[in-house]
């Protein structure tokens, strides 16, 4: 429970992050074999590099605090005010990874065509269930 | 105590069937590596195994009712907390793909996300409060390694071990 309640705590501290992550390999994969002119394509794909620098960045910016948080957590006699004063730097962090990830979002959208965007970031599919479809 | 004969006899009718099955049930787990469980069936089992190592640990009864409900409202927590990230990221998915979204539009999103996680998080962090008011060390160190399994399927949901996901969690669990 205690460990549940732990990920839990933690996934909520990085929620914006996590949403505003597209998946970066397939779109830099559809960039590559889409985005026919060569000088956007090139300017696309450092955009998707520069998006996963940023993960990478807020990443290990939160594995450093992660262990002190998880120290908190894991005594009993630790206060909540305390627990809320070390979630700041992971929900500050987590904002402004945002705040950067929704930056390259719009500078891609300045490179690519309102086509090739469609094809890069296509509408999302229907909830999945949890059940294979078979074919 | 003993029990009538009737009772007897009429619980000796479903007994046997009762035994055989069991017996079976075993027989089949010991052939078989995977016990052949609905996820729901799993699930349940799950939390009435942990539900069963609460009253292991903490032996006063009656603390250990209040652990067994805070159980199940983490449970109701978590499931709504997985929902609402969920619905959260949909509708992100959603903007992504509109070529036409402004930054508005995400902002609006964001500020309502922002509202959702103090939500969540003041209500964890109340669970934690009264499950650490009802034990002592010795059973919260004996607790808080206890892994409930249905609950980590309901994290899992949210990809937070994925590669990339910047969140780094179980990995680092105390």
């Amino acid at each position: 429970m205690l460990i549940a309640l732990t990920a839990f705590l933690l996934y909520h501290f990085g929620s914006h992050t996590a949403a505003l992550t597209p998946p970066l390999d397939r779109t830099a994969a559809v960039i590559q074999k889409d985005v026919a002119d060569e000088t956007r394509r090139k300017q696309a794909l450092a955009i998707v590099d520069r998006m996963k620098a940023t993960i990478k960045a807020s990443a290990e910016q939160r594995s450093q605090s992660v262990a002190s948080l998880n120290d908190l957590l894991a005594k009993r006699t630790t206060p909540a005010s305390q627990i809320e004063h070390a979630a700041q730097p992971f929900i500050g962090e987590d904002r402004a990874t945002a705040e950067k990830l929704l930056d390259l979002r719009f500078e891609l959208k300045s490179v690519l065509t309102p086509g090739e965007w469609a094809k890069v970031l296509p509408p999302p599919v229907t909830e999945r269930t949890g059940t294979k479809k078979t074919a | 105590m003993t029990l009538p004969s009737s009772s007897f006899a009429a619980s000796s009718r479903w007994l046997a069937p009762a035994l055989a099955l069991a017996l079976a049930l075993v027989a089949g787990v010991g052939c078989s590596s995977k016990p052949t469980l609905t996820p729901e069936q799993q699930a349940q089992a799950d939390v009435t195994e942990y539900q069963a190592l609460i009253r292991k640990v903490v032996a006063d009864s009656a603390r250990a009712d209040k652990l067994v409900s805070l159980t199940n409202e983490l449970q109701t927590l978590v499931k709504q907390g997985v929902a609402s990230a969920k619905d959260y990221r949909a509708k992100v998915a959603v903007l992504d793909s509109n070529h036409e979204a402004t930054r508005a539009d995400y902002q609006t999103l964001i500020n309502q996300q922002n509202t959702a996680r103090e939500t969540f998080l003041k209500k964890a962090m109340a669970l934690r409060e009264r499950s650490a008011s009802l034990t002592t060390d010795a059973e919260w160190e004996q607790l808080k390694k206890a892994r409930l399994r249905v609950l980590d399927t309901d994290l899992e949901e949210l990809d937070v071990l994925a590669p990339g996901t910047p969140v780094v969690l179980t990995r680092h669990f105390p």
